[in-house]
């Protein structure tokens, strides 16, 4: 019975994690931290500390003016209802979605938790495009991943895992059969 | 102008209104009437181009109230036409939707407030102790000759040229609500 859980935790699975408003959420700070390389507080549950150096493409930085306008200050988002009613938003975090460069800049931001994540968890392997997270790990591997990434975004970006969309792929049926890589699943959920 | 009402909060407000409201009104009239209505409003005359705006504004509301912009069903025809369209272009999604979704995307009555919990607030309020000063920007610019980058990709013309032509910065979004654009 020991053989068989130790193979149901070992086998390969897929995990697809997805985050909930990503470019409307992130923290701005973080970004700005990112942009001028260093950081104003602490990131990476405490390995990252006040006043670190933070990787940042240099040819991006050349943007800081760019990105200070845009988001140094609050914006108004105007917004024409079904009865053309005006309405004013005031949109005070995070970038506009669809524009290619905030991509960029979003994707520079969470590349390095990402990596300092997938760092720690040298069992997975993965792919991280955007807020779009792909996992090929051992089961236990990958739930401990996803549930170390879901700590590190909140803390750092203030980004919320979307459970539902969280996606976990077994190979053939063996969700259904195996008890125990059941079990291990909701626990993790 | 700024400058020079620089104590005086009531004319900074004044002034601060003054940019965010006249692009918008501006947007509303084609490439003609934005110069005929900049040439007046420099001359003071400013009253016939509000005039002309809250017109547009109030023609707009009527039509939109006597036909709201409401979800309604898709036709085979419009289906057939679409997904293939998106598929080819690359979103699976967006053409699956298509195929399988009974209703148009339109806006509702719970469309401000999706959009509302969409754009959650931060503060603006900024930490800057290591943000780069005006002198370290210069000077890194310099450096890897930034400027002639400014010069062959960032002139005026070649801006003026991207924001004529450029895409709308957002699409259709599942949730309803429609393209918007963000004005600082």
């Amino acid at each position: 019975m020991d053989d068989y859980f130790q193979m149901a935790i070992d086998s390969l699975v897929v995990i697809q994690l997805d985050f909930v408003n990503v470019y409307s959420s992130t923290d701005r700070q973080v970004q700005f931290d990112m942009l001028a390389g260093r950081a104003s507080k602490s990131y990476d549950n405490g390995h990252v500390h006040m006043g670190d150096d933070i990787p940042c493409p240099s040819s991006l930085r050349h943007y800081w003016s760019y990105f200070e306008y845009m988001h140094g200050t609050a914006s108004t988002l105007h917004f024409s209802d079904y009865q053309g009613q005006a309405h004013k938003i005031a949109c005070s975090k995070g970038s506009q979605q669809g524009d290619a460069f905030e991509t960029v800049r979003f994707t520079v931001t969470t590349f390095t938790s990402f990596g300092q994540v997938f760092a720690c968890h040298v069992a997975c392997t993965g792919a991280a495009i955007c807020d779009d997270v792909f996992i090929v790990p051992p089961l236990a591997e990958g739930l401990a991943l996803a549930d170390e990434l879901k700590q590190v975004l909140k803390q750092d970006l203030d980004l919320d895992l979307d459970v539902p969309k969280f996606n976990c792929f077994f190979p053939g049926d063996r969700i259904n059969d195996d008890d125990h890589a059941r079990a291990l699943f909701q626990n993790a959920l | 102008m700024a400058g020079r009402f620089e104590h005086e909060k009531r004319a900074c407000e004044v002034l601060r209104q003054l940019a965010r409201t006249l692009p918008l009104l501006l947007l509303t009239q084609n490439k003609m009437e934005i110069h005929a209505a900049c040439n007046k409003f420099l001359k003071g005359k400013s009253e016939s181009f509000w005039n002309k705006c809250m017109a547009k504004g109030h023609a707009r509301q009527h039509k939109l109230a006597a036909n709201p912009l409401l979800a309604s069903s898709r036709t085979s025809a419009q289906k057939d036409a679409m997904s293939p369209k998106q598929a080819r272009g690359g979103n699976l999604s967006k053409a699956n939707q298509t195929v399988c979704s009974v209703l148009k995307l339109a806006f509702g009555h719970d469309t401000l407030h999706n959009l509302q919990e969409k754009t959650p607030v931060g503060s603006v309020v900024f930490d800057k102790r290591f943000w780069p000063t005006t002198d370290a920007l210069d000077e890194m610019r310099r450096h890897d000759e930034w400027f002639n980058i400014q010069e062959n990709s960032f002139s005026i013309k070649k801006i003026g040229q991207y924001f004529r032509t450029c895409k709308s910065l957002s699409a259709q979004n599942a949730d309803r609500w429609r393209g918007r654009e963000h004005v600082g």
